[in-house]
């Protein structure tokens, strides 16, 4: 039961059990009251009705006597008066069939032997009788007794009406006390169930409702006592609010990937920095098990929550992984346990350091360290060799064109003249290489200057058959690089990419501004790079040619050329399916600006 | 009182011309005050009639109305029976009208007693009490002593007479067994109610006589002698009947009482 039908209840009770009081005292009182006012007017009657009786009696005028008995009942209770002489005949009666009979009985018998009203009550209710009894005496001489009965009904009736009004007032009291005690108990339950209200929000997390319980009494304290409460509340939260917005501010802006994982190995929560790391947005992530998103080999939290309570302590190590987008990148993984109350593992942190990016600077910087000293040692072998393979094809030349046409050592001879040719020519491109001239820069069309280098290649290569497709961003801005090395640069790379195809399959060659800088990616379908020779194709001499079909030198050469430029060479290739080289060059400041 | 009476009975209407006034003589059966108040409009209506001023009198008691009667101070006289049998016989009044009540206008005495009292014939009266109006009353008294005497109960030594000055009283006086039995006039029980009459038994009637009358002095004008007898037969208003209690007035002869007076000297 609610408190508001309580209280109804209660109050309602109180009312009627008051009007009952009421009630029951007032009929008492007024039965005093109304009897004794009876007796007194009843008396009063009869000492009047007796003395103006005397005079008739005495002179025998029963007629009049009569007629005043009969007066005297009407408008008023008297039921029955009769005048009755000393013998105890009744000489006047207001019911004249009484007249002459005997009519004496103990109360005329008493008022005829006393002086003053004689009264008696008889019978109960609706048959209540006050009867008064008076002696009619004249200087002592006893005529005659008068005696009046007087109805209590009246009596009665108004006791009746008394209880009638008090159980009208009971209903009243009722009504009207229903309408109050709602009224009452709204005042009281209206700020309880506000108050609930308040608690409600509260419990959602909403403090901002106002308790507006303005009161003084028990419950106003209440809703006060309730009010500091929530503030302590809104303290406490707010700090709570403040402390978990900073926490979650560093998690979000942390460079590392964060990644939480619960003790059923599904990710709970991962940061900006991990999700755009592995190119997944939030939705798609959480509440997925961890294998799905951080690939294969399963996530290292496994570790800990298969050990239970054990190892409790960090781990780290190097690994790769697979994007979204099946990239992979190279990260480091740190996997931390997370521990309950209890010290139970509840599940683990990870956080991802993508290190792809630093591996391959790292394997860059070793690379030109290597091409380095490896340009450094074949420049000084080269020049130590030029000045004899001068010699070599100078004399061989001399030699030839002194013999005779159909002299049998000129073939021979014209091989030596042609290995020295030879020779010169990998030891130019190793000076080439080694010396890296400084590129004279210039505004180039870099889509003009591939298109002029694809033709230059066809028309050298006449018997090769191969086609080459565009995609050139036409929009795409000048820079500034030296024509004669760019066109090297994509000499090598096309005919790498023509080489791979082994006359079936098609290159395909994409131009596009990328940031700042402008991108060419030469794509071809041919056989690809397997994983181990993807990092040692720029180093000189590295070939995977038959041998004296190349010297391995064209990628170290471009690889050289683009740095000198301020770019970058990147190979993306699988095997079998195909290979792609991406140059970046930087754009000019000009060509930057406006467009 | 007294003061008041007299100048009233001086101080009388005299609106109606120069002529001598006529005189009304009520007999006192009531007190004088009410009387002379309770006529006033017959005076104003006769004098209006008879174009000449009436002044109503009355007396303190029967013996000086009489007296005053027989001096012929009233031209005109209402009177009991037996005064007036009194005043036709000492002073020459002579009847002209008689007073009708209800339909009737003779009455008749009667001796009653009460249904249970076992008394069933006037001789049973002997030795009992006999309540009466007044030793002059004619039919409340007078005529029935003639009634106990035919029947064989003498009326002064059988009997005990209880005069009680009202009807209603010797009646009561018989329901409560004061009185045995009751001399009284039947014309007057006729307007009782019937729970009293039904506990009566008559015992006996007088003959009948006729009622009240209203007589004029022996020497008074013949014409207004016509005159005053047609102003009464033609009263109709109920305030000139009321104070007579008649419905009406017949003309009489005075010979109509003849029959009446000759009983009341046969009376014992
Ligand atoms: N598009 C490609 N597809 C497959 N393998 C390639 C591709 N480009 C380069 N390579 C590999 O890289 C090696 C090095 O290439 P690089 O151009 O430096 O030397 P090369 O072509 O062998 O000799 P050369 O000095 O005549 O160019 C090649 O031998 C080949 O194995
Ligand atoms: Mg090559």
């Amino acid at each position: 039961m609610r408190l508001f039908p309580k209280v109804l209840l209660l109050i309602l009770g109180l009312l009627i059990l008051l009007a009952a009081v009421l009630t029951v005292v007032e009929v008492r009182n007024e039965t005093r009251q109304i009897s004794s006012l009876v007796e007194q007017k009843g008396t009063q009657i009869a000492r009047v009705l007796s003395v103006s009786a005397l005079p008739h009696l005495v002179n025998r005028d029963f007629g009049t006597l009569n007629a005043l008995l009969q007066e005297t009942q009407r408008g008023s209770d008297l039921i029955a008066g009769a005048l009755l002489g000393p013998d105890g005949v009744i000489l006047a009666h207001t019911d004249i069939n009484r007249l002459g009979d005997k009519g004496s009985d103990d109360l005329v018998l008493q008022a005829a032997g006393g002086e003053g009203a004689v009264v008696k009550h008889m019978g109960s209710g609706n048959d209540a009788v006050m009867a008064v009894g008076v002696p009619v005496r004249l200087r002592g001489d006893m005529l005659g007794v008068l005696r009046l009965e007087f109805s209590e009904t009246a009596v009665y009736k108004s006791i009746r009406s008394t209880v009638f009004r008090g159980i009208g007032v009971a209903a009243a009291a009722l009504v009207i006390g229903s309408i109050l005690a709602f009224a009452a108990s709204g005042l009281i339950t209206r700020p309880i169930l506000q108050l609930t209200a308040s608690a409600g929000k509260i419990a959602r997390g909403d403090m901002s409702y106002p308790i507006a319980v303005n009161r003084k009494d028990e419950i106003g304290q209440l809703a006060a006592a309730f009010q500091s409460m929530t503030e302590g509340l809104k303290r406490t939260f707010g700090d709570l609010v403040r402390e978990k917005r900073r926490t979650e501010a560093i998690v979000q802006s942390v460079p590392d990937g964060m990644v939480t994982v619960d003790a059923g190995r599904r990710v709970t929560f991962m940061n900006p920095a991990a999700l755009s790391v592995l190119g997944f947005s939030a939705d798609e992530v959480l509440g997925r098990p961890c294998v799905e998103i951080l690939g294969n080999p399963p996530c290292v939290a496994d570790c800990f929550l298969a050990g239970g309570n054990g190892a409790a302590s960090a781990r780290r190590e190097e690994m790769g992984l697979i994007t979204k987008t099946g990239r992979p990148i190279r990260v480091i993984k740190t996997v931390a346990p997370m521990q309950d109350e209890d010290g139970r593992v509840a599940g683990a942190v990870e956080t991802i350091q993508d290190v792809t990016q630093t591996r391959r600077l790292e394997e860059k910087v070793r690379q030109s360290e290597r091409l380095a000293s490896v340009g450094k040692l074949a420049a000084g072998v080269a020049h130590e060799i030029n000045n004899p393979l001068s010699a070599v094809i100078g004399i061989s030349g001399v030699l030839l064109r002194r013999l005779p046409a159909d002299h049998p050592d000129r073939g021979p001879l014209q091989e030596i003249s042609d290995y020295g040719k030879r020779s010169a020519r990998i030891v130019r491109d190793l000076l080439n290489y080694a010396r890296q001239m400084p590129p004279e820069k210039r505004s180039t069309d870099m889509n003009r200057l591939v298109r002029e280098s694809v033709q230059r290649i066809e028309r050298a290569n006449p018997d090769k058959r191969f086609s080459v497709t565009f995609d050139l961003d036409p929009s795409l801005p000048d820079v500034l690089a030296d024509p004669y090395q760019m066109e090297q640069v994509f000499s090598n790379i096309v005919l790498n990419a023509v080489q791979s195809l082994n006359g079936e399959g098609e290159v395909r060659i994409v131009s596009a501004l990328d940031g700042d800088r402008i991108r060419i990616s030469v794509i071809d379908n041919g056989c690809g790079i397997p994983p181990e020779n993807r990092s040692r194709v720029f180093e000189p001499f590295f070939t995977t040619r038959p041998q004296g079909m190349g010297t391995g030198l064209g990628l170290s050469i471009s690889y050289g050329i683009v740095s000198g430029h301020g770019g970058t060479i990147d190979v993306e290739s699988e095997e079998g399916i195909g290979t792609c080289f991406i140059v970046r060059l930087p754009l000019s400041p000009i060509s930057r600006g406006p467009v | 009182m007294a003061a008041v009476l007299a100048v009233g009975l001086v101080a009388s209407p005299a609106q109606a011309g120069s002529a001598e006034p006529l005189r009304l003589g009520v007999f006192p059966y009531q007190s004088p005050l009410k009387i002379y108040n309770d006529f006033q409009p017959v005076a104003q209506y006769l004098s209006r009639e008879l174009g000449r001023p009436v002044l109503v009198e009355t007396s303190p008691s029967m013996e000086r109305f009489v007296e005053q009667a027989s001096r012929q101070r009233y031209d005109i006289v209402y009177a009991g029976l037996s005064y007036y049998i009194q005043l036709r016989e000492k002073a020459g009044y002579r009847a002209i009208a008689t007073v009708v009540r209800g339909d009737a206008s003779s009455r008749r005495g009667a001796l009653l007693a009460r249904q249970d009292s076992g008394i069933r014939t006037v001789s049973d009266l002997k030795g009992k009490k006999v309540g009466a109006l007044h030793p002059d009353a004619v039919c409340g008294y007078v005529l029935q002593r003639q009634l106990l005497q035919e029947g064989g109960v003498n009326p002064d030594r059988d009997v005990e007479f209880v005069f009680i000055g009202k009807l209603d009283s010797i009646i009561f006086s018989v329901l409560n067994r004061t009185v045995d039995a009751a001399a009284v006039d039947l014309s007057e029980l006729a307007g009782k109610e019937r729970g009293i009459v039904d506990k009566m038994r008559v015992l006996a009637v007088t003959p009948e006589v006729p009622d009240f009358p209203i007589a004029v002095r022996k020497g008074l004008n013949g014409g207004i002698v016509e005159r005053i007898r047609l102003a009464l037969i033609q009263a109709r208003d109920s305030s000139v009947l009321a104070p007579f209690r008649a419905t009406a007035f017949e003309p009489a002869r005075d010979s109509d009482y003849d029959a009446l007076a000759a009983l009341i000297r046969k009376s014992p």
